[in-house]
């Protein structure tokens, strides 16, 4: 039972705390609904907003992109940052900064990254609220009003929006991304907030307050920029919420070789290079802005993603050598509790979800979730340690060579 | 349109027609011959009269046979019932395959049992016209346009008869309103004015800041960066230049994009590039007779 207690705590962890929120959840609405408490005077503060859409060779979906946008807010700017694109984004996107005042088309003659194409659009918005979008990401047509509300507290500075896989039904691969899209985003990011571990938004669709992005004064080279600036606005003493009914969807990778790469890519930049090392203060009480909030959310991360990972592996390890017959008891041991957790992880999406039935569709591949979560340990593992030891996000093409030769490689 | 065969030695002459060879009468009355020594010329000629306009009348072109041809005057055979009376007219000689044109002037007609002789000297309005310098459109300091010798309708009616020979000279961008050559700016897409001012920001690679380029510079002229203070900046390896939006001083709209328009000289009217007219400039190219030439190749 040893594999129990340590490598998978994480599951039961956030099982123990998805029962908890949806126990106090229940509760909560029970007793609104006894007292006639109406919960549905929402949408109610409008601050200015800006939505930023920087790409790079998007010229097929930057049209459509801002045509989803216009109108879907009344105080609503859009800039758009052209990154040097090869595709002729620029001129697909000119026509609509003529089309509509409030549409600016900012461009550039060479790639420079996204972080910097954002931070191009930055001293061009006086808004209150900025909006990071991409191109590829299709915004649900409240979504922007979902994200707004939570501003009205001036000490929030950020606020996480829900992803969803827009194309669950291509294969096997994407219909388990898009259940695990659901748990780990919608469900995962709603259970961070109210433990107060929240320290993500989705670059997909992230909302920002403008004047804590300028004391941060924008993001940092990427990969990996919009978590670093959410833990940079942390730090900076603002509360990063969770909006669970601000919903996108975007297109997950279709083939395991592209979302193996597009997972290397995110746990590099997460984990290691933000919290272990850029951001360890984070974690350090001997820092004079420390607070226990920041210390959760890295000791989080780095106890459960990183330690446990190895923890895992060299379970593994001790198993195959030493009692290799114990293997298929192990296996069948993991895949039968996993799968117990993912039933009520499932019941208490049902709760929250305003989509049953897609969801409960998309659910329909949970037995096959087991494999997949060894699939997401493996590949935490094999990203973790080449970045712990040879730096290889600082080396990915995300961002190009002559930016990448010049920042600092934490 | 008169047509003929390429071919010079298959021209019709008088002596090489159906018809019997008439003889030549003296036509010593219908010139001076002290002054103008004539030679026996036979060759197509096409007569056209002309306005007093200068446009040619087209429906009364005459074919005719020229008889002789001095420096100063023709002699034309012309069959009976064609000639319409008319003292101005353009004369076409067909010699070395092409057509070559003179005015003429009808001073004395003569006639005979199958047609009449025309005598005509050269000169008259046709002759004006196609003397002098190949007409090219020309910029009018007055006008502030391009503008033709003569008025275009003249020179359509010319091309039109065949007479000269239309040549695309250039395709010029002027005024829709009244074809007045413009002035060109990069201004407001808003109220087209030309004053524009551009912001000019420094993107740091390292940190990915983007700011305005004053954000950088330090009062001892050297570029750090506002957000992660490394200094002694270096363009190229350590930061690019991008250019942001525009500011109009005019109205205050900011765009990324500026719009070319044009102003015209001639009416103050500013309009956008899209909506200038284009012009197109001819030259024409008259082929004009050189009777000595004509003369010498028949002798
Ligand atoms: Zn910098
Ligand atoms: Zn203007
Ligand atoms: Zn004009």
């Amino acid at each position: 039972m040893l594999l129990l207690g340590t490598s998978f705590v994480d599951a039961p962890r956030y099982t123990l705390a998805r029962v908890l929120m949806f126990v106090w959840d229940f509760c909560r609405d029970f007793w609104h609904e006894l007292r006639g408490i109406d919960e549905h005077a929402r949408f109610t503060y409008c601050p200015s907003v800006c939505v930023i859409l920087a790409g790079y060779n998007e010229a097929e979906s930057v049209g459509w992109s801002i045509e989803s946008l216009v109108g879907k807010y009344p105080r609503l700017e859009i800039i758009v940052v052209d990154d040097g694109s090869t595709d002729g984004m620029l001129h697909e996107a000119r026509p609509y900064g003529k089309k509509y005042d409030n549409v600016l088309v900012l461009g550039r003659p060479q790639r420079g990254g996204k972080s910097s194409a954002m931070n191009f659009a930055l001293p061009y918005t006086r808004a209150e609220i900025v909006i990071t979008v991409d191109c590829d990401t299709s915004l649900d047509p409240n979504a922007l009003w979902e994200c707004v509300q939570f501003f009205k507290d001036p000490k929030v500075g950020a606020v996480s929006a829900t992803v969803f896989a827009r194309n669950a039904d291509t294969n096997l691969c994407t219909w388990l991304q898009a259940y695990e899209y659901l748990h780990a985003i919608f469900i995962g990011r709603m259970v961070a907030e109210r433990i107060g571990a929240l320290g993500i938004t989705s670059g997909a669709f992230a909302c920002l307050r403008r004047s804590a992005v300028e004391r941060t004064l924008g993001w940092d080279v990427g990969p990996g920029e919009d978590l670093d600036l959410t833990l940079r606005i942390r730090k900076l003493g603002y509360t990063v919420r969770c909006a669970p009914y601000a919903d996108c969807y975007t297109d997950v990778p279709t083939e395991w070789k592209r979302l193996w790469k597009q997972r290397l890519r995110w746990e590099e930049a997460s984990v290691v290079r933000s919290h272990c090392r850029k951001h360890v203060d984070l974690a350090d009480p001997t820092n004079a802005n420390f607070r226990w909030n920041n210390w959760w959310v890295s000791f989080e991360l780095i106890l459960i993603n990183l330690i446990f990972g190895y923890v895992i592996l060299i379970y593994a390890a001790w198993v195959t050598i030493n009692v290799p017959r114990n293997i298929p008891m192990v296996l069948m041991t993991f895949y039968v509790w996993s799968l117990v957790l993912e039933v009520i992880h499932i019941l208490s999406l049902m709760y929250y979800s305003r989509d049953r039935l897609q969801h409960l569709w998309i659910c329909a591949v949970f037995p096959l979730s087991p494999i997949y979560q060894l699939f997401l340990i493996a590949n935490r593992i094999v990203s973790y340690t080449r970045e712990l030891f040879w730096r290889t996000s600082f080396a990915d093409n995300f961002v190009p060579k002559h930016v990448r030769d010049r920042t600092w490689k934490w | 349109m008169l047509t003929l065969s390429n071919n010079t030695d298959a021209l019709p002459s008088v002596d090489d027609t159906n018809h019997a060879p008439i003889e030549i009468p003296d036509l010593s009355d219908l010139f001076d011959q002290r002054q103008d020594r004539r030679f026996h010329v036979v060759r197509p000629v096409e007569l056209i009269p002309i306005g007093i306009d200068g446009l040619l009348d087209l429906e009364r072109r005459v074919i005719g046979t020229s008889r002789e041809l001095s420096v100063h005057s023709v002699a034309v055979d012309i069959p009976a019932g064609e000639w319409h009376s008319s003292q101005q007219l353009l004369l076409g000689m067909h010699w070395q395959q092409q057509v070559h044109y003179a005015g003429v002037i009808v001073r004395r007609i003569k006639t005979h049992e199958r047609g009449l002789f025309l005598g005509a000297e050269f000169g008259g309005l046709a002759q004006e016209l196609i003397e002098g310098d190949a007409p090219l459109p020309t910029f009018d300091r007055d006008e502030l346009a391009f503008v033709l010798p003569q008025s275009p309708k003249l020179y359509e009616n010319w091309s039109q008869a065949g007479v000269v020979e239309k040549t695309l000279l250039d395709r010029i961008l002027v005024c829709p309103r009244c074809c007045g050559v413009p002035t060109f700016r990069h201004a407001c897409r808003k109220c087209g004015a030309g004053r524009v001012k551009n912001d000019r920001l420094i993107h740091h690679f390292a940190c990915a800041y983007v700011g305005l380029a004053t954000e950088f510079t330090t009062e001892t002229g050297e570029v750090v960066c506002p957000k992660c203070r490394q200094i002694r900046l270096v363009v190229g390896s350590d930061f690019e230049y991008l250019t942001g939006e525009n500011l109009c001083g005019s109205c205050g709209w900011r765009d990324s994009e500026t719009e070319l328009y044009g102003h015209c000289l001639r009416c103050n009217w500013r309009f956008e590039m899209h909506q200038a007219r284009e012009q197109e400039l001819h030259g024409y190219h008259v082929r004009r007779l050189a009777p000595l030439a004509v003369i010498t190749d028949s002798i």
